[in-house]
């Protein structure tokens, strides 16, 4: 009866869930075994809203899930018959009622798939998300030996674009387990590992958004791109720029970030270009550059770049920053804050503050410049630096490590430039 | 719920023993004639610190405003009661 309510549902509904759920699946890593369950496993997701349950049964069509629902649910009478016949599985939340597991752990064991959402609510307005998971999911997992399968959703089901979810690797908890540690400890252990990894999911899809939101094609970058393009003619054979990667990561460059570089001429942007050239960039210049209204219409409305006032920070220019990363820019800022043409200046730490606002990495770069017209350009990129992905900033004593850090990496880089480093 | 003047001073006090970068001592001092800069060390970085995490604490967005704006603690306070009201 189960089987046959859930693909009656699919075949009747299917129509209708393409149209209004317009689910955008990906998979983490690229691979898509995860999708086409065989066998048991354990289905752990964010819980955004009600409409969740059906997303998911159209996720993993190929099966039936039993999923478990709270007590209240089967309070009304016509949805609480409708979802039992569809194989919802009743936990009671109020009594602590075990019979729910119970029933979950005798569907696994029969090699069914039992879908779970640990948070065991709907989180409030402003509850900071995902909220804390129950246990359940990691106690069917060490019981049963069923993988569990991390799911994260959007949740944006009637919204303007489609509902981006990205399905995870299966995490198979037997290799995890710590025979030395206790049940309850490796309960709590694997629970976190689960609420990691969704979270860490919900950060890789919010990742691939900001580069999907990088525009090919745009009214606003016309001016820069007339002038790119123009002085490409004159600038690729004059500059043969030579690039070095630290290493493969660093070839990475998607999406919004902040590209951070040594300053020792006022033509480092045209050489950022010339390194980057296949990426937008919009730089961050001092106020002086914007002192009468051509310099001004030039510089913010042609190459896109964004004042700083070093005497008197604006929040506003902060703001904005942090918004064109989000929105899949990449910012370029100098951290030494001047020209040094010899040696390195210390580096200012507000460039970590700028990627946190961006919530992107920060892209350490260094620029050898020509010594002579005739020498090419060379360039050293390392690998992008997460500053934090959380709510609020590291502390400033982090903040300062993360950038005496990151100024370690600009000398690394210098030695590669320089031929003289190591790559990884 | 509406926070008084002297729960925001309390929330803001949290706040620069939590940034890691003052003079614990001088912070549990701190009153609204305080000063930012000389009183509790806080530089450029730290104020843009201190308005990102006031702004996600209090749910407020600084606009058309410099960290120069900010000299004493009372400066603050008075721009967070004012984005509240």
């Amino acid at each position: 009866m189960i089987h046959f309510m859930n693909w009656f549902l699919k075949i009747t509904a299917w129509l209708p869930q393409k149209l209004v759920f317009r689910l955008d699946v990906s998979y983490e890593g690229g691979a898509k075994p995860t999708r086409h369950i065989k066998g048991p496993a354990i289905i752990v997701s964010n819980h955004t809203a009600v409409y969740d349950y059906a997303a998911m049964l159209f996720l993993f069509w190929t099966r039936t899930l039993r999923y478990q629902m709270a007590e209240l649910l089967f309070r009304k009478k016509v949805l609480g018959r409708f979802l039992k016949m569809l194989g919802g599985i009743r936990i009671d939340r109020e009594n602590y009622d075990s019979t729910g597991l119970r029933t979950s752990e005798r569907i696994l064991k029969k090699g069914g798939v039992v879908g779970i959402f640990p948070e065991g609510r709907l989180p409030d307005g402003d509850e900071p998300r995902p909220l804390p998971f129950r246990e359940g999911a990691a106690w069917l997992a060490i019981t049963t030996g069923a993988p569990i399968i991390p799911v994260y959703t959007t949740g944006n089901y009637f919204g303007k674009g489609k509902c981006p979810m990205v399905i995870g690797k299966p995490i198979d908890v037997s290799a995890i387990y710590d025979g030395t540690k206790t049940e309850k400890e490796n309960i709590v252990a694997i629970t976190k590992i689960i609420r990691d990894k969704v979270i860490a999911l919900g950060k890789s899809l919010e990742r691939k958004e900001t580069v999907k939101k990088a525009r090919p094609i745009g009214l606003k970058y016309i001016g820069y791109d007339f002038v790119k393009a123009t002085a490409a003619v004159a600038g690729v054979p004059w500059l043969r720029t030579k690039i070095v990667y630290a290493s493969q990561k660093a070839r990475d460059i998607k999406g919004g970030g902040l590209i951070i570089c040594n300053h020792s001429s006022f033509l480092d942007p045209i050489y950022m270009m010339a390194t980057v050239w296949w990426r937008r960039m919009r730089f961050v210049a001092t106020k002086e550059l914007f002192d009468n209204p051509f310099k001004k219409w030039l510089f913010t409305k042609v190459f896109r770049c964004i004042c700083i006032d070093r005497d008197n920070v604006s929040l506003d220019m902060m703001r904005e920053i942090g918004d064109s990363m989000k929105a899949g820019e990449l910012v370029v800022v100098y951290p030494e804050g001047h020209v040094f043409s010899e040696g390195a200046a210390a580096f200012k730490s507000g460039m970590v503050l700028m990627a946190f606002r961006g919530k992107c990495p920060i892209i350490p770069i260094y620029v050898q410049r020509p010594a002579h017209v005739w020498n090419r350009l060379r360039a050293a990129v390392g690998e992008p630096v997460m500053v934090s992905e959380g709510r609020l900033p590291p502390s400033m004593k982090q903040i300062e490590k993360i950038s005496e850090s990151l100024a370690r990496t600009e000398q690394d880089l210098a030695q590669l430039c320089a031929g003289k480093g190591q790559r990884r | 719920m509406q926070l008084s003047r002297e729960d925001c001073l309390e929330k803001l006090r949290d706040i620069l023993l939590d940034m890691d970068g003052c003079d614990p001592v001088a912070v549990k001092a701190a009153g609204e004639g305080t000063r930012l800069l000389e009183d509790l060390q806080i530089n450029s970085v730290g104020m843009l610190y201190l308005v990102i995490v006031i702004e996600e604490s209090f749910d407020i967005r600084f606009e058309n405003v410099g960290i120069s704006a900010f000299r004493t603690v009372g400066d603050v306070l008075d721009y967070i009661g004012d984005k509240k009201k």
